[in-house]
């Protein structure tokens, strides 16, 4: 093995890595560099957002992982989510490695749950790409603390296993039996949380004529007609203020989430059966557009990545 | 060496000379190491003001280890864990956020630190780095040559807070 490298955030997670299989303990490990300093394999891949492990052969990916300790929980959810959109666009077969249900602790201490919203894009990211990206288990004990005696390796360890064996085949088997469990578990949540069977609050579905004439300011006709070509629109709307609108987290994951759950329907962002817009009813457009330019070199550009348009106090921006 | 490259050196230093991992704090990115947190005594309520989260925690039957991780030398961090030590309310956050969390008894050491009595005889200090070790009073230093945990320990001056290995 090589030629293979496994490029990483840092040595922590270089490290945790290399233990997962055998054939990777002495592979060699870079740094994932800034933009614009890293080999096309991976600058391709961090153009959304730095995944934690990208192993490579030569000049083509083979696998994406992301690992954390959090329960992507309520609308954290969308925290480390473009990064691996951006692996599945370029068919990298991608792992999610966190709990799914884990004490939290601190002033509000208690079990945090998996919101089920991010399987639901997963397996609609994965229809649409025809690439697997799957979410694994951290397994807790009995508190909800996360194992940590190194067993809670055990099943990343045995996918990795067969996704190796199987020659890193996009479509080893070992990936369509995690997709069913995801499915089923996915199921079994939402008979005991059905609300999440439906989007958040923040979320509305809109007839797009009807929202156009909600709006308090005028419409241009070609912007009109751009939008008007979907019937409906998917309306999330962000209540950021205009002192700290300068950031993407969370928003820009989550984007993805409902663009992928409730919107997308091909490869390609205009590829959609209604429209995604993101209304920000405390923003003006001129604020947003000098803190969140479409500038490749910055983060904010995510922002920029799949919605139809942006909805502020005073104008609205089509962008598709 | 980096920090986050000190940070796994020591963890397998520590792992081949007989103590389990408790807790960790990477300088970034992920371990599996839960990150424990000792409140400051004059802020126990909601917020982080005050407290300490130490980068690595090991512990054996004999001792348990605060450890700090830098590239070098750092005296800030020899004063961070000082406080700990000439604490005892510090000592007594310690203890109850290891215990409260079940780390004790997930590493099975729960027989060697019952109550918080047990933790004070035994706590020590460590600076890990891959600089020059410093001769401290109270901590001792792991001076690291390789990613891969091969160092060298430093006593500290006085006796009772040596670590024996």
């Amino acid at each position: 093995m090589n030629k293979f490298v496994v490029y990483s955030d840092n040595a922590i997670e270089a490290t945790w890595f290399k233990n997962l299989h055998p054939s990777f303990e002495n592979l060699d490990s870079k740094d994932i560099l800034g933009r614009g300093r890293n080999p096309p394999v991976v600058e391709n891949l961090i153009q959304y957002d730095r995944p934690d492990i990208i192993l490579t052969d030569g000049s083509k990916a083979l696998l994406v992982i992301e690992k954390t300790r959090e329960v992507p929980t309520g609308h954290n959810v969308g925290q480390r989510v473009a990064r691996l959109v951006k692996a599945v666009e370029n068919q990298i077969p991608t792992i999610k490695f966190f709990p799914f249900d884990a004490k939290k602790h601190g002033a509000y201490s208690g079990i945090c749950n998996l919101n089920i919203r991010l399987i639901l894009a997963f397996e609609k990211m994965w229809d649409i790409h025809k690439c697997p990206i799957i979410a694994l288990n951290w397994i807790t004990d009995s508190d909800g603390e996360l194992i940590d005696d190194g067993s809670e390796d055990d099943e990343i360890k045995s996918v990795i296993k067969d996704f190796v064996a199987s020659g890193f085949n996009i479509n080893c088997p070992r990936f369509t039996s995690v997709r069913k469990q995801m499915d089923l578990d996915y199921k079994r949540r939402l008979a005991q949380r059905y609300q999440y069977g439906d989007p958040p609050p923040s979320v509305t579905f809109n007839q797009t004529s009807d929202f156009l004439h909600t709006l308090r300011f005028d419409v241009d006709q070609s912007d009109k007609s751009s939008l008007l070509k979907h019937k409906e629109s998917l309306v999330y709307s962000i209540g950021m203020t205009e002192d700290k609108c300068k950031r993407q987290d969370p928003y820009t994951g989550t984007q993805f989430i409902y663009d992928y759950a409730y919107c997308r329907t091909g490869a390609r962002p205009a590829d959609k059966d209604r429209n995604l817009i993101l209304n920000f009813p405390n923003l003006k457009k001129s604020v947003w557009n000098r803190k969140n330019p479409n500038d490749p070199n910055s983060k904010s550009c995510n922002w920029y990545l799949v919605a139809n348009a942006f909805i502020f106090s005073d104008g609205i921006t089509v962008l598709r | 060496m980096r920090e986050d490259e000190v940070y796994v050196g020591t963890k397998i230093w520590f792992s081949k000379n007989g103590f389990s991992p408790l807790a960790g704090q990477p300088p970034n990115g992920c371990d599996h190491l839960p990150t424990i947190e000792i409140k400051s005594s004059t802020n126990l309520n909601k917020g982080s003001k005050g407290s300490f989260k130490p980068d690595l925690v090991f512990a054996n039957s004999k001792f348990l280890i605060l450890v700090e991780c830098k590239p070098l030398d750092d005296r800030e961090d020899e004063l961070k864990l000082l406080e700990v030590l000439l604490n005892s309310d510090r000592q007594r956050m310690l203890f109850e956020e290891l215990s409260q969390r079940g780390i004790f008894k997930r590493r099975k050491l729960e027989d060697s630190y019952p109550n918080f009595k047990s933790l004070e005889s035994k706590l020590r200090l460590c600076l890990a780095h891959s600089g020059e070790p410093r001769s401290m009073d109270k901590v001792v230093t792991l001076s690291l040559s390789t990613i891969k945990g091969s160092g060298t320990l430093t006593q500290s001056l006085e006796s009772q807070y040596k670590l024996e290995y």
